[in-house]
């Protein structure tokens, strides 16, 4: 029986019997297996073999040196071309772009958002450089929130519906079958009623229709449909590309606590170097797509948690890897983490980044579609193959190895071990590197600064001097905010304790709420 | 940024891997280059030192100086041959080794540095008489009670007075007392009038300044040991009270040809230590020596 993508758009590994099941699992358990392994093994070669182990240790740390400036290198770059494309007029190179049939359709799926945040999200879409007659706003609300946001979205459409070319509230039912309660489920569903109710009706080609799938805290700068719409119409194969705007939170980002700060820019700048390798982008967070494709593909997958990077997995699939991200190198604006509390907002972050490293459940989906998918060149495989394995694996082992394995074969490497010379050098020489390493933090503050929002005239100066201090938190930031929620998440998936949607709790000064 | 310019980059940065990593092992390893740049193989000497400001010798030349926070100190890059190695600080006694440096080892030592001028402090047994001007009601100096109670609980020879109560269990285990006494895992123990030094944890854990397995003798003085103790706050060294009422520090080590063995009380009748401070009986009075680094 030959490949069929539709029969293939699998959740988790339960949703499967027999060999595809086991396949399946397998693929699940893989990524946590290495990652634990490769603990397990550090651990234990410390002990039984410390000299190759601590000359291994000294390599990884020169790799890792190098590594970094590898993609500090894709990190400058990303930040001159952002500079560019936001100094860049959009509106202009537009105009001579013949775009009239083009309309943007925006998916704001929320769930118990205060007012005060709705009504901003949609007032920036009003203010931006492009025709809001041209803009269908989708503003899709949770039957299992309650009626309030029935009501927030009833009163939304009100008083800003006829400001917009089309307004829909859509309000996913709760309890649906085989679905998973989340942002996925919601949007999918909310796409099929703007489908009909908008686009069928109105008779408006789904190829002329670009789908931004948006969190109800997304603020686009002003330029961004237009240059949206620009990079679609120049596009050699629009219709076989998502389009990934750079995250960045600033929403909040001067109430948020330094921690907040450091981890939302660690997330900003990883999307910035993968702006640069176009070979490695998936998507992620925001993200555009064509509707056409869109629809094609049946929408985002309703019964997983990372619908944001397996929607491009399931166009991969279904054009049998003939697709790919373009980076848009253009910024959106959205919530860093912060509660009331600093607890609070430390659990969030934790909890938020193990969502985000969730998206490892994509790995079993795209080894079992490769198995089942013919199409794809066996080089093209390995290479997503050997990409994926090392990304996860790298992020959850990492941070782990460089900062606390370090000094392990001196722990368990036995008298004998420790009296050479390499042991004694050992702590130095990891110091040392570190110490090269994180200068690399000063490329990460001047850009942090120039991403962020203007300080006030008011802004004391100790809190300015913060903003450079906190890139010390960095070591604390990736291995607690980083590694720890990845190996939690790859332990869960390998387990099969499957994780639901978390919804991640937005705090502003202004307003509190939540959001899908 | 182009596929061309993301090759450079990764060749380059690939090269340099492969250059500086072998590189780097061999130096954290010990390789140096002579003077005709012919890669040689090098050793050191790790100081385990609790003192700042010492002053590292190696052949009578000052090799290094110890600052306020980093005390303990390498010194690497020497040739393999034996080194006449003094630590040295102002105000305080010189120690000594000869010290064997094998290629791509480090010897570990374990300086034991004694004030030149000990300055012990009398502990009268009862507070000054301004205090209190009615002397039947003197007020008892509770130090003074505290430290004769040590003396009293030597004297039983229990031992539990020096060692903390954690480690009871211990004293039934090797038979802790006046003639065998235990600190982190290092036993001491009189057998006629030699000490000998035992490590009674795992091999691989036993510490640099016992170089055997198995008991070694440490101390056998010509005269008569009347007690001993470990240093206050130290493992590697002890204080042994010899029958001419002479009380010495005693380092463990016994390697590299030099023993060092300092007289810190000339006049001693009974010592006894409690945490870092030494108490001694000179005759009838009592004093006490800050040993705290």
């Amino acid at each position: 029986m030959g490949y069929r993508y539709e029969d293939c758009r699998i959740g988790k590994g339960d949703e499967l019997r027999g060999r595809d099941y086991v396949r399946y699992r397998f693929y699940e358990i893989l990524p946590g297996f290495l990652s634990w392994f490769t603990i397990f093994a550090a651990i234990v070669c410390s002990w039984k073999y410390p000299m190759q182990t601590a000359v291994f240790i000294i390599a990884f740390d020169v790799f890792w040196l190098l590594k970094t400036i590898y993609l500090s290198l894709h990190l400058r770059t990303n930040w001159t071309r952002i500079k560019k494309h936001i100094g860049t007029d959009w509106a202009e190179k537009l105009k001579k772009l013949k775009h009239d049939h083009i309309y943007h359709m925006i998916m704001l799926p929320f769930y118990k958002e205060d007012k005060s945040l709705v009504e901003k999200t949609l007032v920036t879409l009003l203010q931006g450089k492009y025709d809001s007659k041209k803009m269908i706003v989708v503003l899709a609300a949770e039957e299992r929130a309650g009626a309030e946001p029935q009501d927030i979205a009833a009163s939304m459409k009100e008083k800003y519906g006829d400001e917009f070319g089309h307004f829909i509230v859509t309000v996913h039912p709760d309890g649906i079958a085989g679905e998973l309660a989340g942002k996925g489920s919601n949007i999918a569903y909310a796409a099929e009623c703007a489908r009909k109710q908008i686009l069928d009706k109105y008779s408006i080609d789904y190829k002329n229709v670009l789908v931004s799938a948006f969190d109800i805290d997304t603020i686009v700068y002003e330029q961004y449909f237009a240059c949206l719409t620009v990079m679609f119409l120049e596009s050699k194969r629009p219709y076989r590309t998502s389009f990934q705007p750079v995250p960045v939170f600033n929403n909040n980002i001067f109430e948020a606590p330094a921690i907040s700060r450091v981890v939302a820019y660690s997330a900003t700048f990883w999307q910035m170097v993968q702006q640069e390798r176009q070979e490695r982008l998936a998507t992620f967070s925001s993200h555009s797509i064509p509707f056409s494709t869109l629809y094609d593909i049946g929408y985002w997958q309703s019964n997983m948690v990372s619908e944001d990077s397996r929607i491009f997995w399931n166009c991969y699939m279904r054009y049998n890897s003939d697709y790919v991200v373009t980076p848009m190198s253009y910024p959106v604006s959205m919530d860093a983490n912060l509660a009331p509390g600093m607890w609070q907002t430390v659990k969030n972050i934790y909890k938020q980044q193990r969502r985000w490293s969730y998206g490892v459940e994509n790995f079993a989906y795209i080894m079992f579609n490769f198995s089942k998918n013919k199409k794809i060149p066996l080089k093209e495989k390995l290479r997503i193959f050997a990409i994926n394995v090392d990304g996860y694996w790298s992020l959850a082992t990492n941070p782990i190895m460089i900062f606390l394995l370090g000094w392990m074969p001196i722990l368990l490497g036995g008298r004998d071990f420790n009296t050479t010379m390499l042991s004694f050098n050992l702590p130095y020489i990891t110091r040392d590197i570190m110490i090269i390493t994180m200068s690399n933090l000063v490329l990460s503050y001047m850009i942090s600064v120039s991403l962020m929002p203007a300080m006030s005239e008011n802004t004391k100066r100790h809190k300015k001097y913060y903003h450079i201090v906190q890139w010390l938190l960095v070591p604390l930031t990736i291995t607690v905010f980083g590694a720890m929620p990845a190996l939690e998440a790859q332990t869960r998936l390998m387990l099969g304790k499957y994780m639901g949607f978390w919804v991640t709790p937005k705090h502003r000064e202004e307003t509190a709420g939540h959001d899908t | 940024m182009t596929r061309r310019k993301k090759l450079f980059y990764l060749l380059g940065l690939t090269g340099v891997f492969i250059i500086v990593v072998p590189l780097l092992v061999l130096f954290s390893s010990g390789y140096r280059l002579d003077s005709r740049f012919r890669p040689v193989k090098t050793g050191g000497i790790y100081l385990a030192n609790k003192e700042p400001d010492i002053i590292v010798k190696l052949d009578k030349k000052n090799i290094k100086k110890a600052g306020m926070f980093e005390k303990n100190m390498l010194v690497d890059d020497l040739m393999p041959k034996i080194y006449y190695v003094t630590v040295e600080k102002d105000g305080y006694k010189t120690w000594k080794k000869n010290i064997k440096v094998e290629e791509q080892k480090v010897e570990v030592c374990y300086p034991l540095l004694i004030p030149v001028k000990l300055n012990p402090q009398l502990v009268p047994k009862y507070l000054s008489k301004g205090e209190n001007k009615d002397t039947k009601q003197r007020e008892a100096n509770e130090e003074y009670s505290e430290a004769m109670k040590l003396f009293s609980t030597n004297d039983k020879g229990s031992g539990k007075g020096i060692i903390p109560a954690s480690e009871n269990d211990d004293v039934k285990k090797y038979g802790l007392g006046a003639n065998r006494k235990l600190y982190k895992k290092v036993l001491l123990f009189r057998q006629k009038n030699k000490i000998y030094v035992k490590w009674t944890g795992t091999d691989q854990k036993r510490p640099f300044f016992i170089d055997s397995s198995d008991e070694k003798l440490v101390f056998f003085p010509s005269k008569k040991i009347l007690s001993f103790a470990f240093f206050p706050g130290r493992h590697d060294s002890m204080l042994v009270l010899l029958e001419n009422h002479s009380l010495y520090a005693v380092e463990i080590d016994t390697r590299f040809d030099i023993h060092n063995i300092y007289q810190l009380v000339s006049n001693c009748s009974k010592f006894a230590v409690k945490d870092e401070f030494l108490y001694y009986l000179s005759r009838r009075d009592l004093y006490k020596i800050d040993l705290e680094p």
